[in-house]
Parts: structure tokens; sequence; C-alpha cells
């Protein structure tokens, strides 16, 4: 309906990847030295976390998930579901933001209250917003390739601090179904799937849904090794348990030749647009599924009540401290992201297969 | 309805004092009774109106005295407005009128008058009153009108027009020949290796400068009469065939609906037709060159055209354009595609440098290597001005410096770039006024934003924007600017193109001109984003 | 043809739409200088630090005080152009002390006294004395991972025999600011092989880690000898040796030497010269070090531990103070192994040092055993250093003299 924004599929895979990577960028959790082992066999649990959304995506090519749950579940249940999408959206815009100030401010800018740095980011995504849709995957498609380059690049810079022998006593810390448990976590975590289900509608060319997806995958798996995998090399294993930007702590330490030190605005840059990428993007869902729920027409006039309502937030409740942020987003997000892509689109293809059969068998009837 | 009219009609007569609901509505009966007879005269008047302009409009009088009356009165008696009255031989009166300056009076007397009066010996005197006989006789080319708003016209391009006596039909001959600039190499898009000619103000020249780069028939010119005052000639030229008959047509729709005074220039139809008037980033295009104009053209854009002026418009303009010139294509591809790098180099420092040196400077200390801080802290030491207001200052004496540049007389050139050197740099540094970093960063960033011309107003804005943002708030806020600046330029379309195209959206397979150029002849299509269905190159 | 209705409909829209454009423009006008001025407004720009209030920190010593902490501060004074400098008298460098409880507080309370904020990011080391290395180091390292400013990548220094300040105060060589003077002889190891150079970043992977303890660069306040010149006595720094560490204590000192054969063992021997006594002759030979490599090898039996290091040299005849026959190859093997014999003398001597004085493993032993054993490990990760001090040593040594120089007969006749 409001699906006048077309999208390229290349977009697509840009955009989402950077969202999670912006993320790993930021922060990542690791257990013992079989994180890269770990992270592989995520690879396998996420097609199967993802299925139900793919399949329902393809049934409903052009709708996006809150538009065909009330089709499938019925006017009032679909307006309960749509909201509690509305709000896991605005949740993860605010967690978001709250993770990106608690790691830009103690690093940066560490006398600079917490409103100044959330008033500038909601200011310049709300610019992005309200560009579009359109504009936010083509700034993805300029700043992806950077960023990725970039990141490969620093990798590179690193290889004569690496020492890979800390990995090497594999398969000695962890059990297989310790393994699997935390795989299954790492892909838990891996929420794009459902800005994917919201986006489908509006790709141009609708080629196989399910390589898009995997195509996804397969780049924010590979660049999490990149990105993991030379830090704990540089810095040990144990360092990077007790701070909580490893990734940032690792790159301050590159000097190559003695002349090229402290190189690290380039990848500060590079997390501030992620991050901004990201947000952007979750606000505009919010607006969007917010519109499509309860009938808004124009998107336009919801964006500043949205922001409006998120600065509210984090400067009111606690949300803002360190503490809790990581908390939640080490231990609540991945049973959070399991309802929503997993939980309530099982729910919802249990319902349309009941329809299905039902329909098919009073059609039999008559 | 109904009761909605009545409920209307009580509001107001409860809030006009002494009036009832029926007064009401026979008062706004009587309203619209007025509204419909003031419509009837109004279609009365401007049916005279219509006619007195037919009368402008008139035919051609058939005698010749009639004829040199009116245009007299038409053009005021202006003093370059030449009457030219002959007499054949066998005493048929004939008039010529045109403007001094604007014909060549060479081709006038010898093709037009001297056939005229020897040829017509021969011929009968009443015969001589058939505009067809007229036409033979002339060794030019020739339009006949009976309208006298065409004659008028045509003598203010420059044709003469013949009146004979007797004959209700004016002969307008095209003998154009006005001063014009030689072709010459435009001073503004010099180069090292390519053609130097550049177009002039004449508008036929410059047309055909663009046929002998294009030798095909599909090359269409389209002419239309711009501005109410100047009735300035503006034509548009593309490739049939190859252009996107979308952007030709809204190209022509936006023409169409310019309604002003005057067009003195390509700027003024650039900013009537352009997409975003408020962004700094131009979506239209101009050059002064016919290859590249040759060039854009087989790409499938339109070029616009204007008499009077060398510039000439080509839309749809893309981002990646700014970063291309034609040396790009005429060097080889290695060459071509380092000097590409580099210019996105400059841009990136012309625009960033200054307002990261402050940033870094200002609030992360740390991402400095230690020596080079030391230097800056030595430096810096006795600067009264913080650094953020010190780069501030700096730009805009720069800015100061670059404009009179552009204006000064030649004689006074030089005593300016050394005022400017010696005052700026040596004193006010030993002063300790300024310190030398800031000096030599807004040199560099002024010197690489030389190296684009065609961004040098964004390039201006967008650097003070970054400077403002960078002492707000260091790195975080320059970030922000980046956010909100690709955003701004990546909603931009030119004529339903989308501006960063080939950049993103992009095409299927590698981008192959886009920083790095490939050879001419792995170059196999037009660029995706312009052409919609001829995209082949060969062929 | 004006065709009134049409010509007033389309005058009606085009002010309308003039009207509605104005009012778009005006409220975009409107919405920008709104943003623009609440965003001016919030620049009390709180971060803002201009570059001549800051006190940068070329090191920080740290030494026992009264209730805590003594920190000594060593902060560079820029130099205003690059013409002047080069004068050794006038080191361009201060010094604050500030006492406190903890380390952060010691900083804060210096610009009590200070006109400038310190900015520590560009310290290049933080020297310890030998005192509060004893007490344990692990306590005040909790700042260095917690402050942003602060690089993992500064040199961790223990000073001998003196407190930090002293140290930090001595310029000797050709930089004239201590800090690039201590860095620079830090990064000596590399030429003669008989210290080490420690980042924090490494004390740290060393100390977390269960199979290895730190071993931490020393640097020794040594009289200087006058050549020339008579007056005050001067004082130089020296970087010989190494200090040794049980988890985050000190425990004892290797000299030159000994810190080779650790450096042997670990395979981090770059450059420099081995000399012994040449066989069958009271002369000496040097020779000079090319690349030097390690393997090491633990065994485990139960509880019997035997630690395998096998240790090859590529070396180059430097010096020959002797008149034997060089040109004759098994001469030059004679020389390789009696070079393998001393090598190898250095290695265990360190080796039984570390292990029977220190009790430590410095090594990285313990890190082949979890390695190699995992589940073993397990058992034995948390009194390594004990068994360490209880294996028997095995250690191989291989000397390959390639080159002999560019002469080839000695020099004595």
């Amino acid at each position: 309906m409001t699906h006048l924004e077309k999208i390229s599929p290349i977009q697509v895979i840009l955009l989402l990847s950077i969202c999670r990577i912006s993320i790993v960028l930021l922060w990542f959790k690791f257990s013992n030295q079989d994180v890269w082992i770990t992270e592989l066999v995520s690879l396998f649990y996420i097609p199967i976390l993802c299925a139900p959304l793919l399949f329902l995506s393809k049934q409903f090519a052009n709708l996006t998930i809150t538009e065909y749950l009330p089709l499938i579940t019925g006017k009032l249940v679909g307006k309960i579901l749509g909201t509690f999408y509305v709000v896991f959206f605005l949740f993860i815009a605010t967690i978001d933001l709250s993770l990106f100030d608690n790691i830009l401010k103690p690093i940066n800018f560490p006398e600079t209250p917490d409103y100044a740095i959330i008033f500038l980011a909601l200011i310049s995504c709300a610019y992005g917003v309200y560009k579009g849709l359109e504009c936010i995957a083509r700034s993805a498609q300029i700043f992806t390739p950077q960023i990725l380059a970039i990141v490969v690049l620093y990798a590179l810079l690193q290889i004569p601090d690496m020492d890979f022998s800390v990995f090497l006593p594999i398969f000695a810390d962890s059990t297989f179904l310790e393994i699997n448990a935390l795989a299954f976590t790492n892909a838990a975590r891996i929420n794009e799937i459902i800005f994917f289900a919201m986006l489908v509608p509006s790709i141009n060319k609708k080629g196989n849904m399910n390589m898009l997806f995997y195509w996804v995958a397969i780049i924010i798996s590979a660049f999490s090794l990149i990105i993991i995998v030379p830090t704990l090399a540089g810095l040990g294993l144990d360092v990077p348990k007790r701070t909580f930007d490893p990734y940032y702590l690792f790159i301050k330490q590159i000097s190559v030749y003695d002349f090229i030190t402290r190189i690290e605005f380039f990848i500060v840059a590079a997390w501030n647009i992620g991050m901004f990428l990201k947000i952007s993007l979750m606000i505009y869902l919010t607006t969007i599924s917010f519109a499509q729920v309860w009938g808004v027409k124009k998107r336009i006039v919801l964006i500043i009540p949205m922001i409006i309502l998120i600065f509210i937030i984090e400067l009111k409740t606690d949300i803002l401290k360190s503490v809790i942020v990581f908390k939640i987003i080490e231990y609540y997000m991945p049973f959070i992201n399991l309802i929503f892509m997993f939980g309530i689109p099982v729910f919802a293809l249990a319902v349309y297969f009941l329809k299905k059969t039902l329909k098919a068998k009073s059609d039999c009837n008559s | 309805m109904k009761g909605k009219k009545r409920l209307h009609l009580n509001k107001i007569s409860t809030v006009i004092s002494g009036t009832s609901y029926f007064t009401v509505k026979k008062k706004l009966y009587a309203l619209n009774q007025l509204i419909v007879e003031s419509d009837k005269t109004a279609a009365k008047i401007s049916q005279i109106i219509d006619k007195l302009t037919h009368v402008k409009a008139t035919a051609v009088f058939t005698s010749v005295a009639a004829n040199k009356t009116s245009l007299e009165y038409t053009f005021k008696k202006s003093g370059d407005v030449l009457f030219n009255e002959f007499a054949t031989l066998s005493g048929v009166k004939f008039l010529i009128v045109y403007i001094d300056g604007l014909v060549n009076k060479e081709t006038l007397r010898r093709d037009v008058i001297n056939p005229f009066i020897t040829k017509s010996k021969e011929v009968q005197a009443n015969m001589l009153l058939d505009s067809e006989i007229l036409k033979s006789l002339i060794a030019a080319s020739i339009v006949e009108t009976k309208k006298m708003s065409a004659v008028i016209d045509d003598i203010l391009n420059g044709n003469a027009a013949m009146f004979v006596d007797g004959v209700d039909t004016a002969l307008l001959i095209d003998s154009r020949g006005w001063e014009k600039r030689t072709v010459a190499e435009p001073d503004t898009e010099s180069v090292i290796r390519g053609p130097r000619e550049g177009f002039i103000e004449n508008l036929r020249t410059n047309t055909s400068l663009l046929r002998r780069k294009i030798k095909n028939p599909n090359l269409v010119f389209e002419n239309i009469n711009l501005g109410k005052q100047t009735k300035t000639n503006v034509a548009i030229a593309y490739l049939d065939g190859i252009v996107n008959q979308a952007v030709l047509s809204e190209v022509k729709r936006r023409i169409n609906k310019i309604d002003t005074d005057s067009i003195l220039e390509t700027g003024y139809i650039e900013q009537f037709i352009e997409d975003s008037p408020f962004s700094p980033l131009a979506t239209v295009a101009n050059t002064q060159k016919p290859d590249i104009l040759a060039a854009k053209i087989l790409e499938g854009r339109v070029a616009i055209f204007c008499d009077g002026t060398p510039h000439v418009l080509t839309v749809p303009h893309l981002f990646i354009e700014t970063l291309q010139t034609s040396e790009d294509y005429y060097n080889r591809p290695f060459m071509a595609s380092i000097w590409r790098i580099l210019r996105v180099l400059a841009l990136l420092v012309s625009i960033l440098v200054p307002g990261l040196y402050v940033a870094l400077q200002t609030y992360h200390q740390e991402m400095i290597p230690t020596i080079l801080l030391l230097r800056m802290a030595g430096s810096i030491s006795d600067i009264p001005f913080p650094a953020g207001a010190e780069m501030f200052i700096m730009s805009l004496f720069y800015e100061l410096l670059r404009e009179s540049g552009i204006r000064l007389p030649r004689a006074v050139g030089s005593a300016i770039s050394i005022v400017g050197g010696l005052v700026v740099g040596e004193s006010a540094v030993n002063a300790g006024l300024v310190s030398a970093p800031v000096v030599i960063v807004i040199a560099i960033a002024g010197v690489s934003g030389f190296i684009i011309p065609a961004l040098s107003e964004a390039v201006v804005i967008y650097r003070f924007f970054f400077l403002i943002a960078g002492t707000v708030m260091g790195l975080y806020g320059i970030v922000c600017g980046i956010f909100i600046v690709v955003m701004q330029a990546v909603s931009l379309r030119s004529f339903g193109v989308p501006y960063t195209s080939p950049l993103s959206p992009s095409p299927q397979g590698v981008l192959k001109d886009f920083i790095i150029r490939f050879p001419l002849w792995l170059m196999k299509k037009r660029p995706e984003a312009i052409v919609k269905d001829n995209d082949q190159r060969r062929g | 043809m004006v065709n009134e209705k049409e010509a007033r409909s389309y005058c009606k829209r085009q002010r309308s739409k003039a009207g509605v454009k104005l009012m778009t423009i005006l409220k975009r006008a409107f919405a920008i200088t709104l943003i623009l001025a609440i965003t001016l407004s919030l620049t009390g720009c709180w971060n803002r630090r201009e570059l001549n209030t800051l006190g940068i920190i070329g090191l920080v010593g740290v030494d026992t005080g009264n209730n805590g902490i003594k920190s000594t501060f060593e902060i560079i004074k820029p130099e205003k152009t690059s013409k002047g400098g080069g004068d050794k008298a006038q080191a361009p460098v201060t010094y604050m002390q500030a006492s406190g409880s903890t380390l952060i507080e010691s900083f804060r309370n210096v610009p009590v006294r200070f006109e400038r904020k310190l900015f520590v990011s560009h310290a290049k080391g933080f020297l310890f004395s030998e005192e509060v290395a004893r007490k344990g180091l692990a306590e005040n390292l909790d700042m260095l991972l917690r402050d942003h400013e602060l690089r993992l990548t500064m040199h961790l220094i223990i000073v001998k025999d003196s407190t930090a300040s002293d140290a930090m105060s001595i310029t000797g060589g050709i930089n004239t600011i201590p800090s690039s003077y201590i860095e620079d002889l830090a990064k000596q190891y590399k030429v003669h092989s008989t210290s080490v150079d420690t980042k924090v970043l490494d004390f740290l992977k060393s100390y977390y880690s269960k199979g290895i303890n730190p071993l931490v660069t020393v640097l020794k306040k040594v009289k200087k000898d006058k050549v020339g010149k008579s007056g005050q006595e001067e004082y130089e720094l020296s970087v010989e040796g190494s200090a040794v560490f049980l988890k985050d204590r000190l425990v004892g000192f290797l000299d030159g030497p000994e810190t080779r054969g650790y450096n042997w063992i670990v395979g981090k021997v770059s450059s420099g010269v081995v000399t012994f006594p040449t066989p069958n002759s009271n002369g000496l030979t040097s020779v000079e070090i090319f690349q030097a490599g390690s393997k090491r090898d633990v065994e485990v039996n139960d509880n019997d531990i035997k630690i395998k290091v096998k240790i090859n040299m590529n070396g180059m005849l430097d010096e020959q103070t002797t008149t034997i026959k060089l040109t004759d190859p098994t001469v030059i093997e004679i020389l390789e192994q009696a070079n393998s014999q001393a090598i190898k003398q250095e290695v265990e001597h360190t080796l039984q040092k570390v292990q029977k004085e220190y009790k430590s493993d410095v090594f990285g032993f313990g890190q082949i055993v979890h390695r190699k054993y995992p589940q073993q490990w397990k058992n034995m990760q948390d009194n390594w250093d004990e068994l360490f001090s209880q294996a028997s040593i095995e250690v191989e040594t291989e000397a390959k003299i390639t080159k002999t120089g560019k002469s080839t007969l000695p020099a004595k006749e």
C-alpha cells in the first residue's frame, strides 16, 4: 500500500549487513577460544530460525509483516501482534542508541552530557527517516563497502601483532553441547530477518528471497569472524573479557613502522555511520509499521512523535546506565528476538495452514 | 446537502443583524447574478482584446508607404532600423527593411537588390506582383508571409524584410551577419589533450559545432523562443533513438512552463527547470566545449542551447560527471584512473580537512601522532584565538582573496597575490595572530578545491558546514554532518534519474567508469540510469 | 486566445501554488533555524580542550608514598618553533609530583598546583618502583584498563635500586626528552637481546593467563663514565636485565646474560653477539647472531614433567682473537660446537635460576601444556608454578656459523 519506495536487492543485502556489523564492531561476546567454531556453527542455525518468516514472506510477497498478520489471524489479533512489532522496533532503536551512547561517551566524550549526543544522533537519523527508505538504502550502498574495506584493512595492518596460537586447544574447553548452545544464542541475536520481512515488498527485482537472506547471513558471519578473530589473536583471550570495547582497544594498538599509529578515527567514523544507518532504519520501520497497523495516511507525521518518544525514554528511564544496557543486550536480547522472529511467525504459520486446510475441506465439501 | 446550506445561511443571518434567512438567501442570489454578469462582460472584453491583438497580427499592407509607416510606428523610429526604398527599372517600388548591424549588407546588395533590379528588367511589371516570381528573382533563402508580427520578429532576428508595392505578401530574406567572437579555447575549461574549440555567443555557430561532431540525421534541434521581453532563441538538442524519452518530455514540459521577462543566459533556464533549487549540488550541468557536449548527448542526455551565451546545459546530470573530464577519455586508462582517484581525494581533502583539523586538535588529541601533536602545540602556544575561530577567520579570508582574484583587473593581479601571500603567510604567522599549520591547511584545502570546478560552490558550502560541525562536536559532529550531507545528496534526482547513480543504485556488473576507468574497448554499454532502451554502445 | 475562465483558474492556481511554495519555504527555514539554534545552544562544547590548556605527559612514575601512591609526571613543554632545541643542558620538560590513595586520585591531585590539565594519552611509559612492584601491580592496573585515555601500548618498566622519580629525570644519550630516551632505550632489546620490551598489554596477557607469568623491562640508574669532562656526576640509565614476576608480584631480577637465556627460549633473539673461548687455544671468538629460533615442548607422564627446548641459531663470525685456521670446515665445526655449548650454558643457567630461585614460569610452558594436554591441564593449572619448579629440563642447541665476514684468515699472525 505504501510501498512506493523501491530498493534493489544488493542495497538490502548491504543495509542489513551493516546493521549487524556495526553492532559487532562495538561489542561482542565470546566465551573461549572456540568462538570461530561457534560462529561457523551459527551459520547452520540461522536458516532454521529464519525459515518461518522466509516462508511467510514468500507467500505474501507484496506485503509487510504488519500487513499480512491481520490477514492471517484476523483483524483484532493482527492489530495486537502488529503493535507488538511496533514496540519491538522502537525498543531496538532505543537499545541501540543507548549502546552507541554508552560506548561513544566513555571513549571520546566523557564530559559531554548524554542528551547532547542523543539529540544530535536523533536529529541526523530523523533527517534520514524523513528522506525515506530509498535514501537510507542508497546511503547504505555508498557507505557499507567503505566500512567493510576499512575493517579488512585494519585486520591486515595488525597481522604482525597477531598470535594465532591462542586458538589452539580446539574443542578442549567446551563440549559439543556448549558450542551448540552458544551458536544458537548467536543465531538468535541476528534479528535482521525481521527487518527483512518488513522490507520485502520494497525490493524491485524479486528473485530468490532465500538466497538474498543467506547472502546477508554469510556476509555477517564472515565479517564477524574478521572482526573477532584478529581481536582475540592480538589481545589474548583474557583482556577482551574485561572490557566492553575489545575491537576498539585492538585498533588503538596499531603501530606499523612507527609512524602509522593512532589511526583509529576511521573506525570511529565507521561505526558511527553504521549505527546511524541502523537507527534510521529502525525508526523508519517503526513509523511504517505504526502507519500500517493503525491506518495513518501520511508516514511523515509520525516521525517527530517517535523521536520525542525515544528521547524521553532514553532520558527518563535508566536505560542509559551502562550496566543495564549490557545486561539487556547480553542476556535478554536473544529471548526477545526469538519471540519475534520465531515465536510469532510460527504461530502465524500454524494459523495459516489451519485456515488453508479448513478452506480446502470446505471447498471439498461444497 | 440542503440541510447544510440552510444551516450556513442561518448562521450568517444570525451574525449579520437585521437579516433573516430569506433576506440572506435573496442577497446571495443577487450576488450570484452579479458574478454571472461580470463573467459575461469579461468574456466580451477578452474578445475585444483578441481582436486588437489580432489587429497587430494583421496582414501586410499592399502599399509600400503604408507598410513603412506601420513599421516605423512599431519600431518607434529607432535609429538602427533602416528603410531603403528602391524602384525597379519598370517603376515598381519596393522597400527593404532591416536592422543595421544585424544584417550583412554585402549579401543584401549582391544577392537581393542587384539581382532584383537587374532581373526584373525582363519581367513585366504586372507579373512582378506575383510572389512566386518575386521569389525566383532573388538568390537568397526566402520565406513569404502575410502577417506583420512575423515580419517584425524576423527583422529583430536579423533578417531583412522586402515589401513590393501592390503585393500583400512580405518576403523575409535570410541575410544574417553580425559581429561575433572567433571560436577559441574557453579559458575555464582548458585541457592538455583534446580539441580546443569552445562555444561562442551565436546560437547557430554553436549548433554547427555540435553538428560537426555528430554527423547523424538523428541529431535533432528543436527551437523555442523564451522570455517575453527578450524573445531569446533557445534550442534543445538530442539524439533521437538514444535519448530517454521520459527525460526529453519532462525537459520540454518544464521549458514550456517558463514564464518570465528575460532569458539572458542558460543560468536563467537552469534555475527555472532544476529539480532542487536549495541543494548545494547542482542537478544541471553546463559546458563550453563541443566534444564534451557530444559525448554527453551520445550517452542519452538532452542539451539546451541559448543564444547569447557559450554555456550549454545538459540534463540529466549525475554526481559522477563532476569527477570526469574529457581528458580522462582521451588519455589511456591507467593514468586516467590515477587522476580520477586524485580528484576524489582532492574533493574529500578540500571539504573535510579544515573541519577534521579543528576537531582532532580540540577534542581528540589522542588521535594525532605524538610528534605531530608536540609540533602543533608548540606552534599554537601563543595564538589568541581558539582553533575553531582561527580556522573560520582564515577560511573567510581565503574566500575573500579568491573572489577578489576573479574580479581584479590584470594590472593589479600580481599586487594582490603578493599582498595575500605576504600579509597572511609571513606577517600574520610571525606576529602570532594565526598559526602556521592553519595557514597550511587552508592553502591545501583551497588548492584542492580548484581541481573540480563543477563543484566549487558546493565545496565552499560544505567546507563551512563541516568546519562548524567539527568545532561544535568534534569528530562526532563531522560524522553527523557526513551522514546528513550524503542523505541529502542521495535523495536528489535530476529529471527523474537518481543523482548518485551509478554508485547507488548501481547497475548489474562492475562499475566501469567510476573511479577506475576501464579501457574504452570494455565499456560496451551506455550508462544504465540514463538510457533505458538502447544501451549497447556498438550499434 | 485567452480563455478567461482558464486564465482565472490558472492565476488562482499560480497564486495558491506560490503561496504554498512560500509557506513550505518558510516552514522549512523555520525548522532549520530552530534546529540550528537548539544545536548551537547545546555547545557548551563540554569536551573541548584547547591544545594550550593541556599538559602532555611523557612518562608516569609510581612510587610508594605516605598514604598510598606518589606519582611523578614528566610533562613535555612544546617548543615554540622548530628553530630552537638541541641544547642538552635544558631539557624541555618539567616534573610534577602528587600523592593519593589510588592512582587516579594522584592524577587528579596535580592540577591543584599545575596550571594545565594532564593529558596522558601520549605517555610513553609507566615506571613502577621496585617497592610498588613487590607489593603487587594488579591493583594499579585497573585504572589502565578502565580509563579511556590510557593506551595499552605504553611500556611497563620496573625501576631497580632507586625511585621512579629518580630514574625519570635522567637524560643520557642524544634525545633531550627523557620519555623518548627511555622508549628508544627499551626498544634496544632488538640489538643486544639482553633485555625485554614489555608493554602493558603483554603484562596483562601474561598475568591473566594461567600458563605464563610476566617478565618485565628493568631500568637501573648508573653512573656515567665521564669522557673528557669534569664537574658533577652524570647518570644514565641501563636497560640490561629483566624482572621476574609471580602473578603480579615482583620476586626477583635476572641479569643481562640470563635475560638473553630467556630470549633464546622464547625465540625473541634477533641480534646480538655470543662470545665464547676458542677451543684449543686461549683466545675468544665472537659470533654475531643473524637469526635464532626455538622449539619448546613439554612432556607430561603422570606427575613427571619434562621440559624440552631446542634452540637453533645462524650466525656470522665477527671477531677472532687467535690464530686458528678459519678456512678449514672442520675448524668451523669446532667453533660451532663451542658456540652451541655457550648458548646451552646460558639457557640452562637461566632455566635453573628461574625454576629454583623464583619458582615462576615466565617462559610459557604452561600454555604449551594447555595446548597439548587440555584435559590434564585443568588439574594442573592452579599450581603450575610449583610443578614447573620441579620439572626436569632438556636443552638442545644447534649453532651454525654460516659466514665469516669479509676476511678469511684471522688478523693475528
